[in-house]
């Protein structure tokens, strides 16, 4: 048995020295060193002279191939000996891998064993570690994936010692007989650097020979080219490579059979990686998957003639290799980690401020932790978190006054009223509304569905379709979900304790204490939600202070920069619900930016200050974009005024200044709270100021508390609902207690005795005693105001059947209104929440409009024809029916009357058959689904950027 | 946060850079306080979708059917000269039901009707002729000493009538008339003096079109001397009007007359002036609500409005009829009664003169020209009411053809009853109202009997609601 030891190299000097060491250590020598150089430029070549003389080195040029290299070197060996029983042995190393001493020996011991192996390979270990597994033999994945059955970073115990037959083993180490190597080919030339070991293996499979993985033998193995450490002009960019090389050994090894199949699994497969890739904003790696394929897919002569090769090699059949090969469902428990890995990510987007929050405690811990504390489990499981946690406690006992207090809606029907209408029986109407651009409702329109359809489809989707629910959950739980976000904003303020408690019931209290709940206001409700949230992630956008270090500056403009992303996300989301929060977010970032250039110019000049908070605000029209540019050529900026929700003009009060003052979007007799609640916080906020504890940030509260009062006064004046700004009003306010509060046991008790004491301690009682006697008013009163649970129906069913059936028998709806008329021209089983944002304009129904004055004022036989040519076959009175307009119909003929059960309801017939003549014709235009690819692609980026930022890992 | 660093400084300095905060938050809660202010003081503004549009009337229907059993009567038709009349359109009669022929209807001429009695007329005009037109018809009792005198009505779905009966000596037939071209069904409710709990009640009679259905209330409420009658369509619009018969005494023939309609029960009631002279005037007053009404009875006399100390309240329960004497509290002045009641009522006052009847019932504030026919042989007065602060009319009597014979301007003290008389012989007045909210009747008296028409608003313009589209 003779053994040449084959040693390539190139630019190895740094691990070469030991390299060479370890071969001259070897217990069982090798009989011959050959070393292939490939146009080193360091002191490689020296080191190889020096050690082997310039009889054992070939040098070749540095576009050599690693096969090319081994085939050279194969080429320089002395002609094998004439014995035919005694085999020639052929030990590749790579000039990053030593071997154990004892390698070599075990390794010709093994093949001794069983004269049956070819190709024999050691267990690799990582170097400079030399603890950590590489590899113990591997095999490929039906994606391409190299599969070595280890876990990153294993530590090597002798787990895996076990001597077996594998698919392939690596070239660095490998023994292989040389008419073997020879009778295959030796490597594939068409895998110039990665996976020629696995296609080797594979080959050798199909050529009838066996490849064995012994551990007992041990080599320590850099991975130089794989890691990237080592770049030559063969190597070029080492993901592209190997994915090349991976595809390219999949596509000439597969079966015949599989082959259609394989290139179609490993495009789609390609194109879903590069997809995950951008979504865990990987661009480069997402560019080298899609280089790779396309290097691989448009040369397919390559793999033709690579499988030419192989057809003249393999003996036995694919079937006969499978063994060798990795199961099946390999792939998808990747995939499946893959996504779980992401989704734990997400989850903890937070981390950074978990992260700052658990180091500033580890700070105040410092210190000999106790020895009972040390034995502590780290986490005790979520019961046991929930029931500790007064945060949980505080949600769950929310929970349950929400539900008492909702004690009157709760039943069967549909939560409406107000201005909510009814949900509708699926959120898939919600995508058919968001992403049509012609609703057949009514005269019919091309109107931009308001943004906030998309949220609302979204979680009705993830609550399995029922719209109803998210439209119960939103409304009824609103008062625990704002809560729990202005839990975690002020907690980041002041951190946990006491007054977050009473600042996150304040604030929770907000949505009912406005009158949003009673008057079924979805838009303030779900504002009320999301706008801790957003305030949240905003509050990361303030730049660190100039003194830190790189690392630190780096990684804060990294977080910075997320949070950016993620703050226009969100108020991308609240500004769907509340259009009107766009604009005074444009004024506080302005704002802000603005006094950040006047106090410290050198710090807020750089773009890395300024650039995120505009950012913020800059993408929100962008992320809201059918609607946002359709807007400006329909509507125009009035829509920025109109919330989600009917617009309900019956129920807009004007606004007197104890409203404001109390904290109310409308006058206390329609649903609102009382007055004391308000005024004890806004007393509270005032105080706040005396204490010149962070003061900064109880200005920055009163800034924004005066730019939203601004907005409400505004909107009030327009005859607008303003329960957006007074909201933010609220919570600014609240705020400002909550900062002020923190800490202010300790402030008065630690000043000498004055004035500040008892005025404080007025001050303090009164603000805590606010959201307690909130409380009691809110479970006491209960929800009461137009929003109420009913039939989602008023118009009778067997009208609503007709126009289900046919489109042109509409249903014309009047109704009396607050001294006018109201119509609604149905054409489905009745409008739902979301339809009214699809509605018509004024001027588009018009016609109609004058149609029904006309019906009202002196109708004749022409106006039910021109009822019919509207697509009218039914006219219905909804209780109480008007007597005018009751006679003026019963006095027209083409009128016949239908049955209507409802007592005090009218209800009349077409007699002609209806047509759409009238109506416009259903239009549509390439604009609206481009601006809605143009939406999509806008959020998924933003979410990925926003997404927390991935450790790249080799 | 730079809060350790900013409590360094506090402490190391005596005027810490701070106090720019504390300003700063001062301006600050200073504005939000402003700003609340200025939240009162602006108020939406007013709101526009309230008001509805006016628009002149295009199209004016009435029918009259005949006084049952009644011999003589005519109808006149009559657009006055007014603002905005203009000659055109059509103008056509007929019987009702029947086919209609043109008319010739000049703004200002009085032209008679000339169609088949019974059984009744129907009038109809477009465009132009539309505007202000009113018809009339008169009917005379067989014995030539009663006279009715009543407006043809358009058809609407619910009527008032107060003062009707279904006794021996006054009994009164309930006339519905179906101009429409589908069918009407209507329901029939009369309350009774015996504040019967269940009021009685004829529901869903059809009147077809072009059909007059007269319904004698002894078989609706058999023996009862004060009825209330409310017609209301359940379907489609009819025009009613009630037919009285009264002996003034039970040897005498009967007087006839047409009860006037009220549209709505009402708390304030405004009746018609009564006429100077009468035998008897009967207050009745009907109450279809459920609970007690207590009602006031105030006297718009010519020197102004006084509560009469004789009859200062009434009282009538639920879903009763209760009459009262008056006249000793009117006596011979030409005075109108205001009837303010803490629920919903109806009511009249029946002047009975020599052998006829006439009715004063709930006259609406006049909003336009309101206009009433002479008959052959009567004489007319015009009598006016006045509220707070008072008001100012003026009246003008013409002939036939549209020639003013007589003018005045009335000058209406608050709460007063002014009453003018036309020189020379007219043929139709003309009232209209200047300043002031007026109200009034015109009474009719003369050898063949006495009568009195409510003055309306003639039919010029038309309300048109507000209609908005629902959601926007």
């Amino acid at each position: 048995m003779t053994v040449t030891a084959l040693l390539v190299s190139h630019d190895g000097a740094r691990w070469l020295p030991a390299v060479l060491e370890g071969l001259r250590s070897q217990t069982r020598a090798p009989d011959h060193i050959l070393a292939v150089d490939t146009g080193s430029t360091d002191a490689t070549v020296d080191l190889l002279a020096d050690a082997l003389g310039t009889e054992g080195l070939v040098e070749l040029p540095a576009t050599t191939s690693f096969p090319d290299a081994v085939a050279a070197g194969l080429d320089r060996m002395p002609a094998r000996p004439g014995s035919g029983d005694e085999h020639e042995w052929v030990w590749l190393l790579h000039d990053d891998s030593r071997p154990a001493p004892d390698a070599l020996e075990i390794l010709l011991r093994a093949a001794a064993e069983d004269p049956a192996v070819t190709i024999l390979g050691p267990k690799l270990r990582e170097w400079p570690s030399l603890r950590r597994l590489l590899e113990v033999g591997a095999t490929m994945s039906g994606t391409g994936r190299r599969e070595t059955g280890l876990e990153r970073g294993e530590y090597d115990q002798g787990q895996h010692d076990r001597t077996r037959d594998v698919l392939a083993v690596s070239s660095a180490g490998m023994l292989v007989r040389r008419d073997v190597l020879e009778s295959l080919g030796g490597f594939d030339r068409r895998l110039p650097m990665f996976g020629n070991d696995l296609d080797l293996g594979w080959r050798a499979a199909r050529a009838g020979h066996r490849t064995m993985v012994v551990p007992d033998a041990v080599a320590f193995h850099v991975e130089a080219a794989h890691r990237g450490v080592r770049r030559t002009p063969v190597t070029g960019n080492h993901r592209r490579g190997e994915r090349k090389a991976a595809l390219y050994t999949l596509l000439v090894n597969c079966s015949a059979v599989a082959l259609p199949f394989v290139t179609v699994r490993l495009l789609l497969g390609s194109l879903l990686r590069t997809l995950g890739l951008l979504l865990v904003r990987a661009p480069r790696e997402a560019l080298d998957e899609v280089a790779a394929l396309l290097a691989t897919y448009v040369r397919p002569d390559r793999v033709l003639r690579g499988r030419l090769d192989r057809r003249r090699t393999s003996t036995v059949g694919p079937r006969e290799v499978r063994h060798l090969l990795a199961p099946f469902w390999l792939p998808y428990r990747h995939g499946l980690d893959f996504v779980s890995d992401l989704a734990t990510a997400v989850a903890h987007q937070a981390s950074d401020s978990t992260s700052a929050r658990r180091s500033t405690r580890a700070a105040a811990e410092t210190g000999p932790a106790p020895a009972e504390a040390q034995n502590l489990p780290e986490d005790t499981g979520l019961l046991a978190r929930l029931v500790t946690s007064p945060r949980a406690g505080l949600l769950a006992l929310l929970v349950l006054l929400s539900l008492v207090a909702a004690r009157g809606l709760l039943g069967s029907g549909m939560l409406s009223g107000g201005a909510l209408l009814p949900a509708p029986g699926s959120a898939l109407h919600w995508w058919q509304t968001y992403l049509a651009d012609w609703h057949g409702e009514g005269v019919g329109s091309d109107a931009s569905a308001a943004p906030y359809l998309l949220p609302l489809a979204l979680v009705g989707s993830l609550l399995l379709g029922k719209a109803w629910l998210v439209v119960d959950l939103l409304v009824l739980l609103s008062v625990p979900l704002a809560a729990w976000g202005a839990w975690r904003f002020l907690a980041r303020l002041v951190g946990e304790g006491r007054p977050v408690v009473w600042g996150a019931v304040a604030y929770g209290l907000l949505p009912v204490v406005t009158g949003a709940v009673s008057q079924g206001r979805v838009g303030t409700v779900a504002a009320a939600v999301i706008l801790p949230w957003v305030v949240h992630a905003a509050s990361f956008l303030a730049p660190a202070p100039g003194a830190v270090g790189e690392r630190t500056r780096t990684r804060g403009a990294d977080r910075r920069r997320r949070a950016a992303w993620r703050t226009a996300l969100l108020l991308g989301l609240l500004t769907a619900f509340v259009p009107v929060a766009w604009p005074v977010a444009v004024v506080l970032a302005l704002g802000a930016v603005g006094l950040g250039l006047l106090r410290d110019r050198s710090r807020w000049t750089a773009s890395r200050a300024w650039a995120p908070p505009l950012v913020a605000v800059g993408v929100v029209p962008v992320l809201l974009l059918p609607w946002s540019l359709l807007l400006l050529v329909g509507d125009g900026l009035a829509s920025w005024y109109v919330e989600a929700g009917a617009p309900a003009p019956e129920l807009v009060t004007d606004l007197g200044p104890w409203d404001l003052l109390a904290g109310r979007a409308t006058t206390g007799d329609l649903g609102a709270a009382p007055l004391w609640f308000g005024v004890a916080i806004a007393v509270a906020a005032a105080a706040a100021l005396v204490s010149r504890h962070r003061r900064e940030l109880v200005v920055g509260a009163w800034a924004v508390v005066v730019v939203a009062l601004a907005a409400a006064v505004l909107l009030d004046s327009s005859g607008e609902w303003a329960g957006f700004p007074v909201l933010l009003a609220g919570a600014a306010a609240v705020t400002a207690v909550t900062v002020g509060g923190a800490g202010i046991a300790g402030r008065l008790t630690g000043r000498s005795f004055g004035w500040h004491q008892p005025v404080g301690l007025v001050v303090v009682l009164a603000a805590l005693v606010a959201p307690l006697a909130g409380l009691v008013w809110w479970v006491s009163a209960g929800v009461a105001g137009p929003l109420d649970r009913r039939a989602a129906h008023d118009v009778p069913q067997y009208m609503t059947d007709a126009a289900l059936r046919d489109p042109d028998q509409g249903v014309l709806v009047i109704r009396a209104g607050d001294r006018r008329l109201e119509h609604t021209l149905l054409r489905s089983a009745g409008l739902r929440l979301g339809d009214d944002t699809v509605a018509a304009t004024p001027e588009e129904q018009r016609s109609l409009t004058t149609l029904v004055g006309d019906l009202a004022t002196a109708p004749t036989a022409e106006d039910v024809d021109a009822l019919s040519r509207h697509g009218v076959e039914f006219v219905y009175l909804p209780p109480p029916a008007v007597p005018d307009l009751v006679g003026h119909l019963d006095s027209v003929s083409g009128l016949s009357t239908a049955s209507a059960a409802r007592p005090g309801s009218r209800a009349w017939q077409v007699d002609a058959d209806p047509s759409r003549e009238a109506l416009a014709e259903p239009t549509s235009s390439w604009l609206r689904p481009g601006l809605l690819v143009l939406q999509g692609l806008a959020v998924v980026t933003v979410a990925v950027l926003a997404a927390p930022s991935r450790k790249v890992r080799r | 946060m730079s809060t350790s660093a900013t409590g360094r400084r506090s402490t190391s300095r005596d005027r810490p850079p701070r106090d720019g905060l504390a300003v700063a938050g001062v301006v600050l809660v200073a504005l939000a306080a402003g700003l609340i202010v200025v939240a009162g003081a602006v108020g939406a503004a007013p709101e526009e979708r309230g008001r509805a549009s006016a628009e002149k009337v295009e199209r004016v229907d009435v029918a009259c059917a005949a006084f049952p059993g009644l011999g003589a009567g005519a109808r006149w038709t009559l657009a006055p000269d007014l603002e905005g009349s203009r000659k055109g359109g059509s103008l056509e009669a007929g019987p009702l039901g029947g086919e209609l022929a043109p008319v010739d209807g000049a703004p200002g001429a009085l032209t008679e009707v000339e169609v088949e009695r019974e059984p009744g007329a129907q009038v109809s005009a477009e465009g132009p002729a539309a505007y202000g037109r009113t018809t009339h018809q008169v009917d005379d009792a067989r014995s030539g000493a009663a006279l009715a005198v009543q407006e043809c009505g358009q058809p609407r779905s619910r009527w008032w009538f107060t003062g009707a009966a279904a006794g021996l000596d006054h009994s009164s037939s309930l006339v519905v008339a179906n101009l429409d071209p589908g069918p009407a069904v209507v329901d029939i409710e009369v309350l009774g003096a015996d504040q019967d709990d269940e009021a009685q009640a004829t529901r869903g009679l059809t009147v077809q079109p072009g059909e007059v259905r007269t319904i004698d209330l002894l078989e609706v409420a058999p023996q009862a001397e004060e009825l209330a009658v409310h017609v209301e369509a359940s379907r489609g619009r009819v025009v009613a009007a009630i037919a009285d018969e009264l002996a003034t005494s039970p040897a005498a023939a009967a007087g006839v007359e047409w009860i006037p309609a009220q549209p709505e029960a009402s708390r304030v009631l405004r009746l018609a002036p009564l006429p100077k002279r009468a035998d008897r005037r009967t207050l009745v007053v009907a109450n279809p609500s459920d609970r007690e009404a207590l009602v006031g009875v105030e006297l718009a006399g010519p020197g102004g409005t006084f509560t009469p100390e004789a009859l200062p309240q009434l009282r009538v329960p639920p879903g009763a009829v209760v009459t009262a004497d008056v006249e000793d509290v009117v006596g011979r002045e030409s005075a109108g009664i205001v009837l303010r009641s803490s629920v919903r009522i109806t009511g009249t006052v029946r002047s009975t003169r020599g052998q006829d009847v006439a009715y004063a019932v709930a006259a609406p504030a006049l909003s336009g020209p309101s206009a009433a026919t002479v008959p052959d042989r009567t004489r007319p007065t015009v009598q006016l009411t006045a509220a707070d602060p008072g008001g100012r009319a003026e009246v003008t009597a013409h002939a036939a053809d549209g020639e003013e014979v007589d003018a005045q301007t009335l000058d209406l003290e608050p709460g007063a009853t002014v009453t003018w008389e036309p020189k020379g012989d007219a043929a139709y007045l003309v009232v209209t109202p200047g300043k002031g909210r007026v109200w009034g009747g015109v009474s009719l008296a003369g050898a063949r009997g006495l009568s009195q028409v409510p003055l309306k608003s003639l039919p010029t313009v038309l309300r048109r609601p507000v209609v908005v589209p629902a959601l926007r």
